[in-house]
């Protein structure tokens, strides 16, 4: 029986010289023959070689014989091309007689080659590739069929190469993971990522079409309205970060968004823009209902919502289908679940600008049971802090309650905040932050300071205040420095801490668990508020945890002489006072947050009595004031 | 048959044996590789966290334990995770206490001796717990979490789905291990846990009396898992001993457990610590040949000497000293009294302590007596046999027994089924003691010598004890009841010191 192309396929290297040696040249074909390339020959590799090879590179030969020259078939569209002059020769392997199919002359490409081919069967040709003297693979040409199926070879060799290109491309775009970064540090706390963005992150499509298509659910005019703080030529606010997360662009906040505040010397002057003082003016509880509430609107389905994205014309086809078929009704979903998750948040007095309720959001993290809990730990508001200076404050008792004395897992606790968990927080980025903070220094007080009183004012200061708070702005020296003072002693609002509870203390040990380095080991339950350096005073109105006293020198009165009500969110300074004003409602169409102290854990007594100075005269009073002032 | 043939078929085979070679090396590295604990600071540490052997075949995949109170927040007693069953969970501590943590293929969870007996009190609410090592673990509640595992087990949110996403929130898993986790880690767990649940349903009869925090049903866990005695009418819920200075229940023909079921310290160790799932587990089908091999070829060996080392640490335990102060002169006062009226069955080496007081004698709640048999007894010991451990064999007897009183003061409530909240109560007579008061708070009572059981924060913490229950009564040791009020002060001082 003739050998066939199968049979060839199972011969191994030597059998196929021995072949080819014992084969005459045969007649020059004439026509088209299909090609095998044989490398590696009678191994499975060879096979998936040559079938690759078929598909994607070569797929046979049109001799034109009489002429003398052939042409080939390459490409996975089985272009014809490449062309070599045929001729008999003596070949190269054994000096007998063969064809010769030469591209010297004939091809660019090809230059380099020449084949040499004998027919080892009827209509079988064997051939042997020379790349100059040198020999390279073997190869078949078959005439014994038809060139078979080239149509529908052509047609899967395209699909399957323009799969695999699409297949590449989408897997880097899916998995493309690319924070917006900055090279200054400063600049880096501010539009930083902590991560947050992959899981949370919001579509920048969404984030820029949101705030006016349910512009009603906004106080006034933008997300400026909710009192985020934006740079001049700066789109996005202070407190935002930036990442491609599955090729589509997010934004969500990262820590500057609570510690990033803003003062104005007068109600005309321009906002300075302070880096690490508490954000005054930020309220993230509007944001966040917000939020939910256009969740819950009817018109947040992915009609509405796309034609407006596919008017700013900032995503591609590809992002547009993924928002419009799944992002947009995912979005939705969660902000559902966080509001349904947060609906603790309507059973305290609302936050305001400048103050959140750090610790019952851990517990809905943890998914606690909230409708269960106790109630005395349903109101947990607080201000938020200043954050410069964390060098110094390693090893004190961090947070109001002073629950924990580690700066680093404080930072990863209050990165949860900006949506990093364990497995997602980029941790290189929070180094970068983390080492800024170190030895971030608040800005010198900017008014005029009275030196006489401040020398009056600094003995005072000594005596009442400095065993707890430092010996000033930036020596942190003093027996009770950041330590806890207990509830009865201070006597302040106690809401805030008992929202922190023992039972959350414990399960918070679980967080982080899979980074045995970083796990949680630090937080304790206390029974009191911790007492913090000064540094940066005069940015930190208004004072006590729970912001109930909006200015210092109301601080040193006693609990009945300070203001029952006032206004938070207005970051005009008020230089005598020290703190910001707070008996103004409203500027222009912006209203301020009014503070009930009346209301549970708004409560401004306690940091009172003699040795809280608050029994001194007007003019010490004065004096410890304007020493402050230097911090 | 051709050579060609033969050849295939030898090839073939080759490739079969090398295929099952690796496929075995690949289940035993993620299914039975064994990775010893780290090593503990003491052997405090190792009793409260330290494993006894039961991740093998009890071992709950950490993961899964650690997202399970997140997805099935509504069929937890309340908010606060696992520290919702009462749990002592000591700060900046990965697990609770009782819980040990150890890599058999995946990082698995199992309880140990600690989960019943590290106990804790507070002087007053607005404190940090203190721990006591071998004190009873008066605020666990084990049949909660019993009852939690079984109806998430059966709950339709126990699926891949769920648990690998909330998992996802704290650790990125491989692909593979995703892969294993949904299906076969998460399924077997599922199917282990509503096996489980129909273990228990003798102890969810409906009007059964709970146990409460502090207690379980001993000896009724012993004849349900380890023999093959039926369930039967009995109830026998009982107060979780203290198990420091066990040297003092040592020596010939003295007895341990409520009413004198085991003659030797070694044999309550190891009973415990495989009723805690030390033991291979025969109702896990699928594992159990896999199971009994483990524990054939290394896992006996290494159980033996754990509970040596166990025994030899709580026998030389100490127990926990009254933390608060004493009246040096009103306890030499109650030190005649004692010698009078209680030294006789409590006092170490006199002939009745450590013994078991006829049931007629002692006149207090006979149930938990009820729940033992003979029958049983010469099963249980007859199932540690066939485990190739030797060790003095369990008995029947027919009283409840008179343990030495070292460290009373964290022993509380009393009696053995903890049907009397205080020292104090246990001197007055029985129409005298509280008919209900609440168990599982730790805050101390030093007036009564006892935990606070009445008013609104022990009743917000606490469980109620009804002691019109079946199996809680309160009646008997009718013992210094008539003692005159003075004395009563006086003996209770003195009880402090001890």
């Amino acid at each position: 029986m003739a050998l066939d192309r199968a049979q060839l396929m199972n011969l191994s290297q030597a059998e196929l010289d021995d072949l080819f040696k014992r084969s005459s040249a045969g007649n020059i074909p004439e026509g088209e023959g299909s090609g095998t390339a044989l490398v590696c020959p009678a191994t499975c590799c060879g096979k998936i070689i040559a079938w690759f090879a078929r598909w994607f590179c070569w797929q046979g030969k049109v001799f034109h014989g009489k002429e003398g020259w052939l042409v080939n078939r390459v490409s996975p569209f089985s272009f014809q091309a490449i062309k070599a002059k045929v001729y008999q020769d003596k070949s190269w392997l054994d000096g007998n007689e063969c064809i010769v199919l030469d591209y010297s002359k004939t091809s660019l490409v090809a230059k380099m080659v020449r084949d040499e081919i004998r027919e080892v069967a009827p209509g079988l040709y064997l051939g042997k590739v020379y790349w100059g003297r040198k020999r390279l693979i073997d190869f078949m040409v078959s005439f014994q069929y038809e060139p078979a199926r080239k149509c529908w070879r052509r047609t899967w060799a395209t699909l399957g190469l323009l799969g695999v290109i699409v297949i590449t491309y989408l897997g880097v775009r899916l998995t493309s993971d690319r924070p917006v970064t900055y090279d200054n540090l400063v600049e880096h706390f501010k539009y930083g990522s902590t991560g947050g963005e992959r899981t949370s992150g919001i579509p920048i499509s969404l984030w820029k079409v949101i705030p006016k298509l349910f512009a009603g659910y906004l106080p006034g005019n933008g997300l400026q309205s909710l009192g985020f703080v934006y740079e001049e030529g700066k789109e996005f606010p202070i407190g935002t970060s930036r990442r491609t997360v599955q090729g589509i662009d997010r934004i969500f906040l990262n820590c500057a968004v609570c510690h990033v505040g803003t003062v104005r010397d007068t109600a005309e002057s321009k906002p300075r823009i302070i880096v690490g003082m508490p954000a005054n003016t930020v309220d993230l509880q509007a944001f966040q209902r917000f939020l939910s509430a256009c969740a819950a609107d009817e018109n947040f389905n992915a009609k509405r919502i796309m034609d407006e994205v596919a008017k700013q014309k900032t995503d591609d086809r590809l992002n547009r289908v993924l928002l419009r078929f799944l992002g947009i009704d995912l979005m939705r979903q969660r902000l559902l679940t966080l509001r349904q998750r947060f609906t603790f948040m309507d059973r305290e007095p609302d936050y305001g600008p400048g103050r959140v309720d750090t610790f019952n959001a851990p517990k809905v993290l943890l998914n606690f049971r909230m409708d269960n809990l106790p109630t005395n730990e349903w109101v947990g508001i607080c201000d938020f802090p200043s954050v410069w200076n964390q060098r110094k404050r390693k090893g004190m008792h961090l947070h109001w309650d002073g629950n924990n004395d580690s700066v680093e897992e404080r930072n990863r606790s209050a990165s949860f905040g900006t949506g990093a968990t364990p497995p997602t927080l980029d941790r290189a980025s929070i180094k970068r932050m983390e080492e800024w903070l170190l030895d971030a220094a608040p800005p010198p007080y900017p008014y005029s300071i009275d030196r006489a009183l401040v020398t009056k004012g600094e003995p005072l200061y000594l005596e009442y205040c400095a065993r707890c708070h430092g010996k000033n702005g930036s020596d942190f020296t003093g027996e009770l420095v950041g330590k806890v003072t207990p509830i009865e002693e201070i006597k302040t609002d106690r809401h805030r801490l008992d929202s922190y509870s023992s039972d959350l203390c414990a399960n918070q040990n679980l967080l982080y668990a899979a980074y045995p380095e970083d796990r949680f080991k630090h937080f304790r339950k206390t029974f009191g508020y911790a007492n913090q350096p000064l540094d940066g005073l005069w940015l930190r109105a208004p004072y006590l945890h729970n912001g109930s006293v909006p200015t210092l020198r109301d601080l040193l009165e006693p609990t009945e002489q300070r203001p029952k009500v006032f206004y938070r969110g207005y970051d005009v300074y008020e230089a005598k006072r020290v703190g910001f004003v707070s008996n103004v409602a409203q500027e222009g169409p912006k209203k301020f947050f009014n503070v009930d102290t009346e209301l549970p854990g708004n409560g401004n007594f306690g940091h009172d009595g003699k040795e809280y100075g608050t029994d001194l005269s007007a003019e010490d009073k004065d004096a410890i004031v304007e020493y402050m002032k230097t911090f | 048959m051709t050579t060609q043939t033969k050849r295939r078929i030898i090839k073939a085979l080759v490739v079969l044996v090398l295929l099952g070679g690796a496929g075995a090396l690949f289940g035993w590295y993620k299914f039975f590789r064994e990775v010893e604990q780290p090593a503990f600071a003491d052997e405090s540490e190792r009793f409260k966290y330290g494993s006894i052997g039961a991740e093998f075949s009890r071992g709950i995949p950490y993961w899964i334990w650690v997202v399970m109170p997140r997805i099935f927040p509504d069929l937890m007693p309340g908010p606060g995770g696992y520290k919702a069953f009462g749990l002592v969970w000591e700060e900046g501590k990965e697990l609770p206490v009782g819980f040990s943590k150890k890599v058999v293929g995946f990082p698995r969870v199992a309880n140990n001796c600690a989960i019943c007996h590290v106990g804790t009190w507070r002087s007053k609410e607005e404190e940090v717990p203190h721990v006591v090592v071998a004190a009873p673990s008066h605020t666990v509640d084990v049949q909660g979490m019993i009852r939690f595992l079984a109806k998430a087990g059966s709950d339709s949110r126990f699926n891949a789905g769920n648990i690998l996403a909330e998992i996802a929130r704290e650790t990125k898993l491989s692909f593979i291990d995703k892969q294993l986790y949904r299906f076969v880690i998460i399924p077997m767990m599922r199917t282990a846990l509503r096996q489980q649940e129909k273990q228990f349903l003798w102890m969810n009869r409906p009007g059964w009396p709970n146990w409460g925090p502090g207690r379980d049903d001993p000896m009724n866990l012993t004849k349900y898992f380890m023999t093959s005695q039926p369930v039967d009418n009995s109830t026998g819920q009982a107060d979780f001993p203290s198990n420091w200075n066990l040297q003092s229940r040592k020596g010939t023909n003295l007895f341990l457990n409520w009413s004198c079921d085991t003659p030797s310290v070694h044999s309550v160790l190891i009973d415990s610590a495989l009723g805690l799932g030390a033991a291979p587990d025969k109702n896990n089908r699928l594992s159990y040949p896999i199971d009994l091999l483990n524990w054939k070829l290394t896992r006996r060996e290494w159980f033996k000497k754990r509970m040596d080392d166990l025994d030899d640490f709580l026998s030389k335990l100490p127990p926990p000293r009254y933390p608060f102060p004493i009246d040096a002169s009103l306890a030499a006062q109650g030190k005649p009294i004692y010698n009078r009226s209680c030294s006789e069955c409590h006092e170490v080496g006199k002939p009745r302590t450590n013994k078991p007081i006829p049931i007629d004698e002692i006149g207090t709640d006979r149930e938990r007596l009820d729940t033992w048999t003979k029958a049983a007894a010469d099963q249980a010991n007859e199932a540690v046999k066939n485990l190739g451990i030797v060790r003095p064999d369990m008995v029947k007897n027919f009283g409840y027994c008179s343990p030495p009183l070292d460290g009373i003061w964290m022993r509380a409530p009393y009696l053995h089924n903890g049907s009397v909240p205080t020292l104090r109560d246990l001197l007055e007579p029985v129409a005298a003691r509280p008919a209900s008061f609440y168990r599982g708070f730790d805050v101390y009572d030093p007036m009564n010598v006892g935990f606070v059981t009445q008013g609104l924060s022990a009743a917000r913490t606490g469980w109620k004890n009804d002691v019109k229950e079946r199996g809680n009564g309160n009646q008997g040791h009718n013992y210094g009841t008539t003692l005159s009020s003075d004395e009563k002060k006086a003996l209770l001082e003195y009880l402090k010191t001890f």
